[in-house]
């Protein structure tokens, strides 16, 4: 059913050539600015550099560089571990959270969403700053702990390394792990729920045979998220990663920076691609053999 | 809607609890040191003041970040809307398979991690000799939040009935008329929504931005460059401001959705 | 009064196809100016296709739409004088209702105070005027409907094309609402085209109806022709419960032909039965008896056709009380007589044997 279709059926000669030059216009801005620079991307990932210049020959030595060299697929692979322990914390605390919000009433229900979404719009450096602030040897956290006496030395493995990075990652990425769970919690069916009950269901199994399974779809699709926006952070690690948390965003950005070699950049960028393509592509079909609603 | 039994609400709240202390740890300490001066290590509780807010206003580097933002922000949303609506009617009125692959590629940069979509953009740029300016921000943002405004807007275009287009053809209104009295009204509770999310994306939008920047700065660049040197207290001022803007403008955004979606 | 019926709308050979699949095979139609004509027929018959070729949202595939004899098969659907109710209504939900029935003038340009005087006028005829601020979506569904007939009436159409608009209401309000279209087509003379599949809602409210089945027009006749004289068993099946009899075509008599059967020797009178006519050439054929055409016992004394029969059940249906009778001639074949139901009660009891008569004017033949 749609709505601008109407005389569609049974083509005039006049709207034919009106629809391609709709069509030409329509694909032209997705083409030129996505399409094209990610063509152009990959392109540059098969480039190498010699001595500073960029040198337009095709050739695999980045790819090569990737997979032999002794600092890049180590960090890759303790990056995406990384990466998914940001996914799996952001959904064990955004799923009880969105449960929560899922059981209120009404208003109530889409204040405290807001009341949830609001940290969302604090400006992303100065937050990351912020939790520097909360988490340091001289930050609010350890002085809170020291003043109630929890602890007598201020805690120092909080900040500036890969805990540091993971923590602060989840804190940022949680409300999007927690939306689309919220939205998948949502969809069921109130009559499915008072049916399992009606059946004799406690509100266990209740949640373990009805609610859990037809959630699960939103909680793989809020974890893929978080996933992928982690894997992609530079900013992060470089301000509370200090010199141990080092991830690969790191390492993409700064070929785009210091090391200046762009194509080096763009085959790990491509890597990483991969990866998140191939975490989308897979979680997907994982969604997808459950039961829609 | 979910019933939960008093033990489970108490557990939840619990959470939900630590949670929200956790979230809004950063957005306190930050509006806390608006009104209060951290000296010598050591909380000044004495020094409640709005001199923070009062130099902000003085500080035009901030100021002209800040305007940049807007600017770029206003420029990016216009275009995401009327790209957006523009290809969700084109998606809804095509039959090609082709229309698919048009999707994918509108959500392919929100998809991406911001990384690749910036440096993608950027190699781009570079290839093609297009200096880095606002103007290459302006693109790199549109890409982005096109993907949220073709979303929104095709979502709700697919609920009109096809039955109100026909009836307004049928009552003599010509397509222009149809589209302005018809489609564009109850298309704008999702043009609003799409305009709010996408400008809140778009303002405070990093990755992308560093990677695409020019010279003039938008607000997150100038943070960024800040962090080297060290924070200003109007800083925190500032984002008190926006804190409390975004937060006005996300409960106008609800009572807007949810005025007009009764219909 | 009575001056030759002026053809409104002529559909000459349309034909629809939809991928490959026929939906109209080939119609021909002539809607007569200020008729209310209802387009009969089950689910895909064809007969909202028609109704949306009529009105400009539907191509054919071939053929052509004729209005006062002017093909306007190419008039885009804003250009044509008719205006259509839809089956969902479309009401437009972000405006209110004077808007909504002010629509039509407005697009075309017309001023606001005349606007205003219009809509109300329109809304005193559906009696709605009080509501003429309200949005749709606080009015129920008949009075949805009702908006949209004035939105529609407010243009002054050369046609309102109805696409099954009651199909949503309660029994009751079905049939007021059938009453007052009926009453409002007279008044105003406007033509309707009104598109159904309850035969009932047909024969209540139409001058003429077209009966449709799988993209073809069965028949087109008034409500009695249809039902007295249906052009096939399709139509005869259509209508209401019949008796329809195998037979072969017998002797020829004085305003009559014999025609035989298991059941015996009957009699069909000659006139204006094209279906025997072509019976009689060669076709294969039934003989049609209505269930209240037979009269029982001595009430069917007099009657050219006779035969006996057992009584198998009775049931009080309200008004009618209905026979479910066995030949004696045929046992397997069942024959429905409706008789006018008596406080009384009816003078039978099952298991009985009865004579029962009908008479060579109440037989029609249809073709199988």
């Amino acid at each position: 059913m749609t709505a601008v279709r109407v005389a569609a059926r049974g083509e005039d000669e006049r709207h034919v050539g009106y629809r391609l030059v709709i069509t030409l216009l329509a694909y032209a801005l997705p083409v030129v600015f996505i399409l094209l620079p990610l063509i152009l991307f990959l392109i540059q990932s098969f480039y190498y550099v010699d001595h500073g210049d960029i040198v337009r020959e095709l050739t695999l030595r980045n790819y090569e560089r990737f997979f032999t060299g002794r600092a890049f697929l180590p960090v890759f692979i303790k990056t995406c571990w990384l990466c998914l322990g940001v996914a799996a914390i952001t959904v064990l605390f955004g799923y009880p959270v969105a449960y929560l919000l899922a059981s209120l009433e009404g208003r109530r229900k889409y204040v405290m969403m807001v009341i949830f979404v609001i940290p969302l719009m604090m400006s992303y450096i100065i937050k990351i700053y912020a939790i520097r602030a909360i988490l340091g040897g001289n930050g609010f956290l350890n002085r809170i702990l020291l003043f109630f006496g929890i602890i007598d030395q201020p805690l120092t493995f909080l900040i500036f390394n890969l805990q540091a990075v993971l923590l602060t990652l989840s804190v940022i990425l949680l409300p999007f792990a927690m939306l689309p769970i919220f939205i998948a919690l949502e969809r069921i069916p109130r009559s499915l729920i008072d049916a399992s009950f009606d059946l004799g269901a406690s509100s266990f199994q209740t949640f373990r045979d009805v609610i859990w399974p037809l959630s699960l779809q939103g909680t793989i699709v809020g974890a893929t998220f978080t996933f992928v926006l982690a894997l992609g952070d530079f900013i992060t690690p470089q301000m509370v990663g200090g010199t141990s948390g080092f991830t690969f965003g790191r390492i993409i950005y700064s070929q785009f920076g210091f090391a200046f070699n762009w194509p080096f950049g763009a085959a790990l960028s491509v890597i990483l691609l991969a990866v998140v393509l191939v975490a989308i592509v897979g979680t997907g079909l994982l969604a997808r053999t459950r039961h829609q609603l | 809607m979910i019933r939960l039994s008093t033990t489970a609400l108490a557990i939840l709240g619990l959470i939900a609890g630590f949670v929200l202390l956790v979230l809004y740890g950063p957005l306190l300490v930050a509006i806390f040191f608006s009104f209060f001066k951290f000296e010598n290590n050591a909380v000044q509780w004495d020094s409640f003041s709005f001199d923070a807010y009062r130099s902000l206003i003085h500080d035009e580097g901030i100021i002209d970040a800040v305007l940049n933002t807007l600017l770029v922000g206003g420029v990016a949303v216009c275009l995401a809307l009327v790209l957006g609506t523009a290809l969700a009617f084109y998606y809804n009125s095509s039959r090609s398979r082709l229309r698919e692959v048009l999707q994918l590629l509108i959500f392919l940069p929100f998809l991406m991690p911001p990384i690749i979509t910036g440096l993608s953009l950027l190699v781009f740029f570079r290839e093609t000799d297009i200096p880095r300016s606002l103007v290459t921000v302006v693109i790199g943002h549109t890409v982005f939040v096109l993907a949220l405004a073709y979303r929104i807007i095709l979502a709700r275009l697919q609920t009109l009935r096809s039955s109100l287009v026909e009836a307004s053809l049928d009552l003599g209104a010509s397509r222009w008329q149809t589209f302005r009295y018809v489609l564009a009204p109850s298309l704008m509770s999702a043009l609003g929504a799409s305009a709010i999310l996408a400008f809140a994306l778009s303002f405070d939008e990093t990755l992308i931005t560093l990677l695409v920047t020019g010279t003039k700065s938008t607000l997150p660049m100038r943070l960024w460059a800040m962090m080297r040197m060290g924070f200003t207290p109007d800083i925190n001022a500032l984002v008190t401001i926006i804190l409390a803007g975004s937060t006005g403008l996300s409960l106008l955004a609800i009572r807007f959705v949810g005025v007009t979606s009764r219909r | 009064m009575d001056e030759a019926p002026k053809t409104l709308i002529e559909l000459r050979q349309v034909a629809k196809s939809y991928s490959g699949v026929e939906v109209l095979h080939d119609v021909d139609l002539m809607l007569r100016d200020g008729e209310f004509m209802t387009v009969l027929g089950p689910s895909g018959s064809g007969k909202t296709t028609i109704l949306r070729i009529i009105g400009g949202l539907v191509r054919p595939t071939s053929g052509a739409v004729l209005l006062d004899g002017t093909d306007i098969s190419a008039m885009p659907i804003n250009r044509r004088p008719f205006n259509t109710v839809f089956q969902d209504y479309a009401l437009f939900p972000h405006m209110t209702v004077e808007a909504n029935v002010g629509y039509g003038l407005k697009v075309r340009g017309e001023q606001k105070a005349r606007i205003r005087e219009r809509v109300i006028e329109t809304l005193r005829l559906v009696a709605l005027e009080e509501y003429a601020a309200r949005y749709p979506s606080q009015l129920s569904g008949g009075q949805q409907q009702r908006v949209a007939l004035a939105r529609a009436l407010i243009c002054e159409p050369r046609l309102i094309l109805l696409d099954e608009p009651l199909g949503a209401l309660d029994a009751e309000l079905r049939r007021q609402m059938q009453r007052f279209l009926k009453r409002l087509q007279k008044e105003i003379r406007t033509t309707f085209l009104f598109v159904t599949h309850d035969q009932e809602e047909a024969v209540t409210i139409a001058d003429r109806i077209c009966v449709m089945n799988n993209g073809q027009i069965e028949q087109i006749g008034s409500p009695e022709e249809v039902y007295y004289r249906p052009a096939n068993e399709y139509v005869a099946r259509f209508f209401g419960d019949n008796n329809l009899i195998d037979i072969a075509i017998g002797s020829l008599g004085n305003g009559y032909r014999e025609v035989t059967s298991k059941l015996g020797t009957f009699r069909c009178a000659i006139g204006n039965r094209p279906g025997l006519a072509e019976v009689t050439a060669g076709r294969p054929g039934k003989l049609l008896v209505r269930p209240e055409a037979i009269a029982i016992g001595s009430a069917g004394d007099g009657a050219q056709n006779r035969l006996r029969v057992r009584v198998e059940d009775m049931s009080f249906v309200g008004p009618v009380s209905q026979v479910l009778a066995r030949p004696l001639a045929e046992p397997e074949r069942a024959l429905m007589i409706k008789l006018a139901s008596r406080a009384s009660g009816i003078p039978l009891a099952v298991g009985d044997e009865a004579e029962v008569g009908f008479s060579a004017e109440e037989c029609h033949v249809v073709t199988t």
